[in-house]
Protein backbone atom coordinates (compact mmCIF):
# COMPACT_ATOMS: atom_id res chain seq x y z
CA UNK A 1 0.00 0.00 0.00
CA UNK A 2 1.52 3.37 -1.00
CA UNK A 3 2.30 5.72 1.87
CA UNK A 4 2.05 8.68 -0.47
CA UNK A 5 -0.25 9.58 -3.34
CA UNK A 6 -0.32 12.49 -5.76
CA UNK A 7 -3.56 14.45 -5.48
CA UNK A 8 -5.65 15.32 -8.51
CA UNK A 9 -8.33 17.65 -7.17
CA UNK A 10 -9.76 18.89 -10.49
CA UNK A 11 -11.69 22.16 -10.75
CA UNK A 12 -15.10 21.78 -9.09
CA UNK A 13 -13.74 20.58 -5.76
CA UNK A 14 -11.17 23.30 -5.03
CA UNK A 15 -13.13 26.15 -6.59
CA UNK A 16 -16.75 25.27 -5.83
CA UNK A 17 -16.94 22.73 -3.00
CA UNK A 18 -13.59 23.11 -1.19
CA UNK A 19 -14.97 21.32 1.89
CA UNK A 20 -14.33 18.09 -0.05
CA UNK A 21 -10.68 19.07 -0.47
CA UNK A 22 -10.44 19.97 3.22
CA UNK A 23 -11.92 16.60 4.18
CA UNK A 24 -9.57 14.74 1.82
CA UNK A 25 -6.51 16.39 3.33
CA UNK A 26 -7.67 15.77 6.89
CA UNK A 27 -8.64 12.13 6.32
CA UNK A 28 -5.35 11.25 4.60
CA UNK A 29 -3.46 13.11 7.29
CA UNK A 30 -5.23 11.16 10.05
CA UNK A 31 -4.49 7.91 8.24
CA UNK A 32 -0.82 8.84 8.05
CA UNK A 33 -0.79 8.76 4.26
CA UNK A 34 0.83 11.70 2.49
CA UNK A 35 -1.04 13.51 -0.26
CA UNK A 36 1.30 15.49 -2.49
CA UNK A 37 0.11 18.49 -4.51
CA UNK A 38 1.64 18.48 -7.97
CA UNK A 39 2.50 21.88 -9.43
CA UNK A 40 1.02 23.05 -12.72
CA UNK A 41 -1.91 20.66 -13.19
CA UNK A 42 -4.83 21.88 -15.29
CA UNK A 43 -8.44 20.84 -15.75
CA UNK A 44 -8.45 17.06 -16.36
CA UNK A 45 -10.12 18.22 -18.88
CA UNK A 46 -13.84 17.88 -18.18
CA UNK A 47 -14.88 14.53 -19.71
CA UNK A 48 -17.99 15.39 -21.71
CA UNK A 49 -17.38 18.82 -23.19
CA UNK A 50 -13.74 18.41 -24.12
CA UNK A 51 -14.27 15.09 -25.89
CA UNK A 52 -17.25 16.37 -27.84
CA UNK A 53 -15.55 19.55 -28.94
CA UNK A 54 -12.03 18.35 -29.73
CA UNK A 55 -10.76 14.87 -28.92
CA UNK A 56 -7.09 15.61 -29.64
CA UNK A 57 -7.06 18.57 -27.29
CA UNK A 58 -8.75 16.44 -24.62
CA UNK A 59 -6.13 13.72 -25.00
CA UNK A 60 -3.14 16.08 -25.03
CA UNK A 61 -4.25 18.11 -22.01
CA UNK A 62 -4.93 14.90 -20.15
CA UNK A 63 -1.54 13.48 -21.15
CA UNK A 64 0.13 16.65 -19.87
CA UNK A 65 -1.45 16.08 -16.45
CA UNK A 66 -0.44 12.41 -16.51
CA UNK A 67 3.11 13.36 -17.50
CA UNK A 68 3.35 15.64 -14.44
CA UNK A 69 2.19 12.74 -12.24
CA UNK A 70 4.60 10.35 -13.95
CA UNK A 71 7.49 12.68 -13.13
CA UNK A 72 6.50 12.57 -9.45
CA UNK A 73 6.54 8.76 -9.56
CA UNK A 74 3.34 8.47 -7.53
CA UNK A 75 -0.08 6.93 -8.01
CA UNK A 76 -2.62 9.61 -8.79
CA UNK A 77 -5.72 9.80 -6.64
CA UNK A 78 -8.86 11.65 -7.76
CA UNK A 79 -11.79 12.61 -5.54
CA UNK A 80 -14.01 13.30 -8.54
CA UNK A 81 -15.73 10.78 -10.83
CA UNK A 82 -15.32 13.09 -13.83
CA UNK A 83 -11.56 13.50 -13.40
CA UNK A 84 -11.29 9.75 -12.86
CA UNK A 85 -13.15 9.04 -16.10
CA UNK A 86 -11.08 11.52 -18.11
CA UNK A 87 -7.69 10.40 -16.87
CA UNK A 88 -8.41 6.66 -17.04
CA UNK A 89 -9.84 6.94 -20.57
CA UNK A 90 -6.86 9.03 -21.72
CA UNK A 91 -4.43 6.60 -20.10
CA UNK A 92 -6.13 3.74 -21.96
CA UNK A 93 -6.10 5.59 -25.30
CA UNK A 94 -2.42 6.43 -24.82
CA UNK A 95 -1.51 2.76 -24.61
CA UNK A 96 -1.66 2.85 -28.40
CA UNK A 97 1.87 3.59 -29.56
CA UNK A 98 0.94 5.78 -32.50
CA UNK A 99 -1.53 7.85 -30.48
CA UNK A 100 1.02 8.27 -27.69
CA UNK A 101 3.70 9.24 -30.22
CA UNK A 102 1.50 11.92 -31.76
CA UNK A 103 0.63 13.37 -28.36
CA UNK A 104 4.23 13.21 -27.12
CA UNK A 105 5.51 15.08 -30.19
CA UNK A 106 3.59 18.15 -29.10
CA UNK A 107 4.16 17.61 -25.38
CA UNK A 108 7.93 17.27 -25.86
CA UNK A 109 8.07 20.83 -27.16
CA UNK A 110 6.71 21.90 -23.77
CA UNK A 111 9.11 19.65 -21.87
CA UNK A 112 6.73 16.75 -21.12
CA UNK A 113 6.47 13.13 -22.09
CA UNK A 114 3.99 10.45 -21.06
CA UNK A 115 5.05 6.81 -21.21
CA UNK A 116 1.91 5.28 -19.74
CA UNK A 117 3.29 4.55 -16.29
CA UNK A 118 0.77 6.23 -14.00
CA UNK A 119 -1.79 4.34 -11.92
CA UNK A 120 -4.97 6.38 -11.58
CA UNK A 121 -7.08 5.63 -8.56
CA UNK A 122 -10.46 6.87 -7.51
CA UNK A 123 -10.45 7.89 -3.86
CA UNK A 124 -12.61 4.84 -3.00
CA UNK A 125 -9.88 2.60 -4.46
CA UNK A 126 -7.15 4.44 -2.58
CA UNK A 127 -9.09 4.23 0.71
CA UNK A 128 -9.88 0.57 0.12
CA UNK A 129 -6.19 -0.01 -0.51
CA UNK A 130 -5.27 1.83 2.70
CA UNK A 131 -7.70 -0.53 4.38
CA UNK A 132 -11.11 -0.45 5.99
CA UNK A 133 -9.59 -1.69 9.25
CA UNK A 134 -7.05 1.12 9.33
CA UNK A 135 -9.83 3.65 8.73
CA UNK A 136 -11.95 2.03 11.43
CA UNK A 137 -9.17 2.63 13.96
CA UNK A 138 -9.57 6.36 13.39
CA UNK A 139 -13.38 6.50 13.58
CA UNK A 140 -13.89 8.26 16.89
CA UNK A 141 -17.50 9.37 16.37
CA UNK A 142 -19.51 6.64 14.67
CA UNK A 143 -22.34 8.25 12.75
CA UNK A 144 -25.88 7.23 13.53
CA UNK A 145 -27.68 7.92 10.31
CA UNK A 146 -29.24 6.25 7.32
CA UNK A 147 -27.35 6.96 4.12
CA UNK A 148 -28.56 6.55 0.54
CA UNK A 149 -25.67 6.18 -1.92
CA UNK A 150 -25.28 7.99 -5.21
CA UNK A 151 -22.44 6.18 -6.95
CA UNK A 152 -22.39 8.31 -10.09
CA UNK A 153 -22.16 6.77 -13.56
CA UNK A 154 -18.38 6.98 -13.95
CA UNK A 155 -17.77 4.91 -10.83
CA UNK A 156 -19.04 1.92 -12.79
CA UNK A 157 -16.32 2.32 -15.42
CA UNK A 158 -13.89 -0.56 -15.25
CA UNK A 159 -11.40 -2.49 -17.30
CA UNK A 160 -12.68 -5.09 -19.77
CA UNK A 161 -13.85 -8.17 -17.87
CA UNK A 162 -13.57 -6.50 -14.47
CA UNK A 163 -16.47 -6.34 -12.00
CA UNK A 164 -18.43 -3.12 -12.53
CA UNK A 165 -19.61 -3.26 -8.91
CA UNK A 166 -16.06 -3.36 -7.55
CA UNK A 167 -15.75 0.39 -6.86
CA UNK A 168 -19.42 0.91 -5.88
CA UNK A 169 -19.04 -1.94 -3.35
CA UNK A 170 -15.93 -0.25 -1.99
CA UNK A 171 -17.99 2.92 -1.55
CA UNK A 172 -20.64 0.92 0.28
CA UNK A 173 -18.07 -0.60 2.66
CA UNK A 174 -16.43 2.76 3.27
CA UNK A 175 -19.79 4.37 4.09
CA UNK A 176 -20.55 1.57 6.53
CA UNK A 177 -17.21 2.00 8.28
CA UNK A 178 -18.34 5.47 9.47
CA UNK A 179 -21.18 3.79 11.37
CA UNK A 180 -23.81 4.88 8.85
CA UNK A 181 -26.45 2.40 7.75
CA UNK A 182 -26.61 2.11 3.97
CA UNK A 183 -30.21 2.15 2.72
CA UNK A 184 -31.10 0.71 -0.67
CA UNK A 185 -33.60 2.61 -2.80
CA UNK A 186 -33.50 0.70 -6.07
CA UNK A 187 -32.48 3.49 -8.44
CA UNK A 188 -28.82 3.67 -7.53
CA UNK A 189 -27.70 3.15 -11.12
CA UNK A 190 -29.93 5.80 -12.66
CA UNK A 191 -27.96 8.86 -13.82
CA UNK A 192 -28.61 11.98 -11.71
CA UNK A 193 -29.26 13.96 -14.91
CA UNK A 194 -26.27 16.31 -14.67
CA UNK A 195 -24.98 15.75 -18.24
CA UNK A 196 -28.35 16.55 -19.81
CA UNK A 197 -29.12 19.59 -17.63
CA UNK A 198 -27.88 22.10 -20.20
CA UNK A 199 -29.70 20.49 -23.13
CA UNK A 200 -32.96 19.23 -21.62
CA UNK A 201 -33.36 20.64 -18.16
CA UNK A 202 -36.95 19.51 -17.58
CA UNK A 203 -36.23 15.96 -18.77
CA UNK A 204 -33.16 15.86 -16.58
CA UNK A 205 -35.08 17.01 -13.51
CA UNK A 206 -38.35 15.18 -14.02
CA UNK A 207 -37.08 11.87 -15.39
CA UNK A 208 -33.74 11.51 -13.65
CA UNK A 209 -33.46 13.45 -10.42
CA UNK A 210 -37.09 13.45 -9.30
CA UNK A 211 -37.62 9.65 -9.35
CA UNK A 212 -34.34 9.18 -7.51
CA UNK A 213 -35.20 11.72 -4.84
CA UNK A 214 -38.69 10.25 -4.31
CA UNK A 215 -37.22 6.78 -3.79
CA UNK A 216 -34.47 8.10 -1.52
CA UNK A 217 -36.97 9.95 0.61
CA UNK A 218 -39.24 6.89 0.64
CA UNK A 219 -36.34 4.74 1.87
CA UNK A 220 -36.05 6.99 4.92
CA UNK A 221 -32.52 8.22 4.25
CA UNK A 222 -31.10 11.03 6.38
CA UNK A 223 -28.63 12.07 3.68
CA UNK A 224 -27.30 11.17 0.26
CA UNK A 225 -23.63 10.17 0.09
CA UNK A 226 -21.76 10.99 -3.13
CA UNK A 227 -18.33 10.49 -4.66
CA UNK A 228 -18.86 12.82 -7.60
CA UNK A 229 -18.96 16.62 -7.24
CA UNK A 230 -21.03 16.95 -10.43
CA UNK A 231 -23.73 14.75 -8.87
CA UNK A 232 -23.60 16.92 -5.74
CA UNK A 233 -24.07 20.06 -7.87
CA UNK A 234 -27.01 18.42 -9.65
CA UNK A 235 -28.71 17.19 -6.48
CA UNK A 236 -28.16 20.46 -4.61
CA UNK A 237 -29.47 22.61 -7.47
CA UNK A 238 -32.30 20.12 -7.85
CA UNK A 239 -33.49 20.69 -4.30
CA UNK A 240 -34.55 24.15 -5.47
CA UNK A 241 -35.43 23.39 -9.09
CA UNK A 242 -37.65 20.41 -8.31
CA UNK A 243 -40.16 22.70 -6.60
CA UNK A 244 -41.41 23.38 -10.10
CA UNK A 245 -42.66 19.77 -10.13
CA UNK A 246 -44.36 20.18 -6.78
CA UNK A 247 -41.60 18.35 -4.93
CA UNK A 248 -39.78 19.57 -1.86
CA UNK A 249 -36.72 17.85 -0.41
CA UNK A 250 -34.33 18.95 2.29
CA UNK A 251 -31.75 16.18 2.35
CA UNK A 252 -28.04 16.90 2.90
CA UNK A 253 -25.78 15.95 -0.04
CA UNK A 254 -22.46 14.93 1.39
CA UNK A 255 -19.29 13.55 -0.21
CA UNK A 256 -18.08 10.22 1.18
CA UNK A 257 -14.75 11.74 2.23
CA UNK A 258 -16.60 14.46 4.20
CA UNK A 259 -18.64 11.75 5.91
CA UNK A 260 -15.47 9.86 6.82
CA UNK A 261 -13.91 13.10 8.15
CA UNK A 262 -16.95 13.70 10.39
CA UNK A 263 -16.71 10.15 11.72
CA UNK A 264 -13.08 10.86 12.59
CA UNK A 265 -14.13 13.76 14.75
CA UNK A 266 -13.45 16.62 12.34
CA UNK A 267 -16.10 19.32 12.77
CA UNK A 268 -18.30 20.81 10.09
CA UNK A 269 -16.73 24.20 10.77
CA UNK A 270 -13.22 22.85 10.20
CA UNK A 271 -14.36 21.56 6.82
CA UNK A 272 -16.29 24.75 5.96
CA UNK A 273 -19.30 22.56 5.15
CA UNK A 274 -21.47 25.63 4.70
CA UNK A 275 -20.19 25.87 1.09
CA UNK A 276 -22.80 23.22 0.34
CA UNK A 277 -26.21 24.36 -0.91
CA UNK A 278 -27.92 21.58 1.00
CA UNK A 279 -28.08 21.33 4.82
CA UNK A 280 -24.78 19.44 5.24
CA UNK A 281 -23.59 21.75 8.02
CA UNK A 282 -26.87 21.15 9.90
CA UNK A 283 -26.29 17.42 9.57
CA UNK A 284 -22.73 17.77 10.92
CA UNK A 285 -23.94 19.79 13.91
CA UNK A 286 -26.69 17.30 14.61
CA UNK A 287 -24.20 14.44 14.53
CA UNK A 288 -21.75 16.28 16.77
CA UNK B 1 -4.78 24.51 -67.26
CA UNK B 2 -4.46 27.67 -65.19
CA UNK B 3 -2.21 27.34 -62.18
CA UNK B 4 -3.86 28.42 -58.93
CA UNK B 5 -2.01 29.73 -55.91
CA UNK B 6 -3.46 30.83 -52.63
CA UNK B 7 -1.53 32.73 -49.97
CA UNK B 8 -2.91 33.30 -46.48
CA UNK B 9 -2.02 36.68 -45.01
CA UNK B 10 -2.97 38.38 -41.77
CA UNK B 11 -5.12 41.50 -42.30
CA UNK B 12 -2.25 43.82 -41.32
CA UNK B 13 -0.08 42.47 -44.15
CA UNK B 14 -2.79 42.43 -46.81
CA UNK B 15 -2.05 45.79 -48.44
CA UNK B 16 1.68 45.11 -48.58
CA UNK B 17 1.07 41.69 -50.17
CA UNK B 18 -1.35 43.14 -52.76
CA UNK B 19 1.17 45.84 -53.62
CA UNK B 20 3.90 43.25 -54.18
CA UNK B 21 1.69 41.38 -56.65
CA UNK B 22 0.30 44.33 -58.58
CA UNK B 23 3.74 45.90 -59.06
CA UNK B 24 4.98 42.85 -60.94
CA UNK B 25 4.89 42.76 -64.75
CA UNK B 26 1.85 41.14 -66.40
CA UNK B 27 -0.30 41.42 -63.31
CA UNK B 28 -3.87 42.55 -62.96
CA UNK B 29 -6.59 42.44 -60.35
CA UNK B 30 -9.52 40.18 -61.20
CA UNK B 31 -12.03 40.39 -58.34
CA UNK B 32 -12.58 39.63 -54.68
CA UNK B 33 -14.85 37.08 -53.03
CA UNK B 34 -16.10 36.76 -49.51
CA UNK B 35 -17.25 33.69 -47.57
CA UNK B 36 -19.27 33.75 -44.37
CA UNK B 37 -17.75 30.95 -42.25
CA UNK B 38 -20.00 31.35 -39.25
CA UNK B 39 -17.58 32.98 -36.84
CA UNK B 40 -15.27 34.62 -39.39
CA UNK B 41 -15.30 36.14 -42.85
CA UNK B 42 -12.83 34.77 -45.34
CA UNK B 43 -11.97 37.41 -47.98
CA UNK B 44 -10.06 36.46 -51.10
CA UNK B 45 -8.48 38.90 -53.56
CA UNK B 46 -7.82 37.24 -56.92
CA UNK B 47 -5.08 38.36 -59.30
CA UNK B 48 -3.78 37.26 -62.64
CA UNK B 49 -0.01 37.15 -62.63
CA UNK B 50 1.81 36.06 -65.80
CA UNK B 51 -0.86 33.48 -66.65
CA UNK B 52 -1.20 32.21 -63.07
CA UNK B 53 -4.12 32.86 -60.77
CA UNK B 54 -2.89 34.14 -57.40
CA UNK B 55 -5.24 34.73 -54.50
CA UNK B 56 -4.59 36.50 -51.25
CA UNK B 57 -6.73 35.19 -48.45
CA UNK B 58 -7.38 36.85 -45.14
CA UNK B 59 -9.81 36.02 -42.32
CA UNK B 60 -11.38 38.40 -39.83
CA UNK B 61 -13.72 37.77 -36.88
CA UNK B 62 -17.31 38.60 -37.82
CA UNK B 63 -17.85 40.46 -34.59
CA UNK B 64 -15.18 42.91 -35.69
CA UNK B 65 -15.41 42.60 -39.49
CA UNK B 66 -12.77 45.25 -40.23
CA UNK B 67 -10.27 44.80 -43.08
CA UNK B 68 -7.66 47.15 -44.55
CA UNK B 69 -8.68 48.23 -48.05
CA UNK B 70 -6.28 47.42 -50.86
CA UNK B 71 -7.89 50.10 -53.07
CA UNK B 72 -5.07 52.51 -52.23
CA UNK B 73 -2.62 50.26 -54.12
CA UNK B 74 -5.09 48.43 -56.40
CA UNK B 75 -7.63 51.01 -57.55
CA UNK B 76 -9.76 48.42 -59.36
CA UNK B 77 -10.53 46.74 -56.05
CA UNK B 78 -12.59 49.68 -54.81
CA UNK B 79 -15.88 48.63 -56.43
CA UNK B 80 -15.84 45.02 -55.27
CA UNK B 81 -14.85 46.12 -51.78
CA UNK B 82 -17.83 48.48 -51.73
CA UNK B 83 -20.14 45.74 -52.97
CA UNK B 84 -18.75 43.30 -50.37
CA UNK B 85 -19.25 45.94 -47.71
CA UNK B 86 -22.88 46.46 -48.78
CA UNK B 87 -23.66 42.73 -48.87
CA UNK B 88 -21.77 41.48 -45.81
CA UNK B 89 -21.37 44.58 -43.64
CA UNK B 90 -17.58 44.41 -43.63
CA UNK B 91 -15.85 47.68 -42.80
CA UNK B 92 -13.02 48.19 -45.29
CA UNK B 93 -10.58 50.79 -44.06
CA UNK B 94 -10.72 53.24 -46.95
CA UNK B 95 -8.76 56.48 -46.63
CA UNK B 96 -12.00 58.21 -47.53
CA UNK B 97 -15.34 56.40 -47.39
CA UNK B 98 -16.58 56.11 -50.98
CA UNK B 99 -20.19 55.48 -49.96
CA UNK B 100 -22.51 52.58 -50.67
CA UNK B 101 -22.41 51.03 -54.11
CA UNK B 102 -25.55 48.95 -54.44
CA UNK B 103 -27.32 49.03 -51.08
CA UNK B 104 -29.00 52.40 -51.50
CA UNK B 105 -29.78 51.76 -55.18
CA UNK B 106 -31.15 48.33 -54.31
CA UNK B 107 -33.18 49.76 -51.47
CA UNK B 108 -31.81 47.55 -48.69
CA UNK B 109 -30.24 48.65 -45.46
CA UNK B 110 -29.65 45.17 -43.97
CA UNK B 111 -26.64 43.12 -45.11
CA UNK B 112 -28.34 40.40 -47.17
CA UNK B 113 -25.44 37.91 -47.34
CA UNK B 114 -24.38 38.25 -43.70
CA UNK B 115 -25.55 35.30 -41.64
CA UNK B 116 -25.85 35.24 -37.85
CA UNK B 117 -22.76 34.24 -35.88
CA UNK B 118 -22.72 30.48 -35.60
CA UNK B 119 -20.19 28.05 -34.26
CA UNK B 120 -19.86 24.30 -34.52
CA UNK B 121 -19.48 24.29 -30.74
CA UNK B 122 -22.80 23.26 -29.18
CA UNK B 123 -24.22 26.27 -27.32
CA UNK B 124 -24.30 24.39 -24.02
CA UNK B 125 -20.57 23.64 -24.27
CA UNK B 126 -19.53 27.26 -24.84
CA UNK B 127 -19.15 28.27 -21.20
CA UNK B 128 -16.86 25.40 -20.13
CA UNK B 129 -14.77 25.69 -23.30
CA UNK B 130 -14.36 29.43 -22.79
CA UNK B 131 -13.25 28.81 -19.20
CA UNK B 132 -10.86 26.04 -20.26
CA UNK B 133 -9.20 28.28 -22.85
CA UNK B 134 -9.08 31.40 -20.71
CA UNK B 135 -8.10 29.87 -17.36
CA UNK B 136 -7.20 26.20 -17.83
CA UNK B 137 -9.95 25.34 -15.36
CA UNK B 138 -13.69 24.82 -16.04
CA UNK B 139 -14.87 26.19 -12.71
CA UNK B 140 -14.69 29.98 -12.28
CA UNK B 141 -12.89 31.16 -9.15
CA UNK B 142 -14.87 33.42 -6.86
CA UNK B 143 -13.79 35.52 -3.90
CA UNK B 144 -16.39 33.71 -1.75
CA UNK B 145 -14.79 30.34 -2.39
CA UNK B 146 -11.29 31.78 -1.96
CA UNK B 147 -12.44 33.04 1.46
CA UNK B 148 -13.88 29.66 2.39
CA UNK B 149 -10.62 28.01 1.33
CA UNK B 150 -8.77 30.30 3.70
CA UNK B 151 -11.26 29.59 6.50
CA UNK B 152 -10.72 25.86 6.02
CA UNK B 153 -6.94 26.39 6.13
CA UNK B 154 -6.49 25.13 2.57
CA UNK B 155 -3.25 25.92 0.73
CA UNK B 156 -3.01 28.17 -2.30
CA UNK B 157 -3.13 25.76 -5.21
CA UNK B 158 -0.50 25.77 -7.91
CA UNK B 159 -2.73 24.94 -10.89
CA UNK B 160 -3.33 26.37 -14.35
CA UNK B 161 -5.72 29.09 -13.17
CA UNK B 162 -3.20 30.34 -10.59
CA UNK B 163 0.09 29.51 -12.35
CA UNK B 164 0.77 31.60 -15.49
CA UNK B 165 3.36 29.15 -16.88
CA UNK B 166 0.96 26.22 -16.62
CA UNK B 167 -1.82 28.27 -18.18
CA UNK B 168 0.39 29.31 -21.09
CA UNK B 169 1.22 25.63 -21.73
CA UNK B 170 -2.46 24.69 -21.72
CA UNK B 171 -3.23 27.56 -24.08
CA UNK B 172 -0.32 26.64 -26.35
CA UNK B 173 -1.69 23.09 -26.68
CA UNK B 174 -5.16 24.46 -27.52
CA UNK B 175 -3.63 26.86 -30.05
CA UNK B 176 -1.42 24.27 -31.69
CA UNK B 177 -4.30 21.84 -32.08
CA UNK B 178 -6.54 24.56 -33.46
CA UNK B 179 -9.16 24.42 -30.71
CA UNK B 180 -9.23 28.22 -30.52
CA UNK B 181 -9.98 28.48 -34.25
CA UNK B 182 -12.63 25.77 -34.16
CA UNK B 183 -14.60 27.31 -31.34
CA UNK B 184 -13.97 30.94 -32.31
CA UNK B 185 -11.95 31.97 -29.25
CA UNK B 186 -10.67 35.54 -29.27
CA UNK B 187 -7.35 35.74 -27.41
CA UNK B 188 -7.59 39.51 -27.00
CA UNK B 189 -10.86 39.40 -25.07
CA UNK B 190 -10.41 35.84 -23.70
CA UNK B 191 -13.93 35.08 -24.86
CA UNK B 192 -15.74 32.96 -27.42
CA UNK B 193 -17.62 34.55 -30.26
CA UNK B 194 -21.19 33.85 -29.21
CA UNK B 195 -23.93 32.59 -31.42
CA UNK B 196 -26.51 35.18 -32.27
CA UNK B 197 -29.99 34.26 -31.15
Amino acid sequence: MPEEYAAFLGCVIPFRIPSIEAATRKVFDKLGVRLRDLPGLSCCPEPITSRIVDYRTYLTLSARNLAIAQKAGLDLVTVCNGCYETLVEAHEALKDEKTRGDVNRLLSELGYRYDGGVKIKHVVEALDEIGVDRIKEHVSKPLRLRAALQYGCHLFRCAEGDDIWKKPNMMKRLTAVTGAEVVEYGLERLCCGYPTMTQRRDFSLEHRLLPKMRRIQGAGADCVVHVCPACIVQFESGLVLLRKFGASFQLPMIHLIELIALSMGVTGEELALDVHRSPVMDLARRLA
Amino acid sequence: MVELERHAVIPDKLVEAAKRIIEQPNSRFITATCLDEGLKFRILYHFSLGGRRVSLETRVPKEEARVPSISGVVKAAAWIERETSDLFGIAFEWSEHPGELIASAGGFSERPLREPLRSETPAEQCAPIELLLSSGCVQPRTTTVDRRREQAGLPRLDVACTNPKALSEVQEICRRLGLDERVGFDWRTNKLARREK
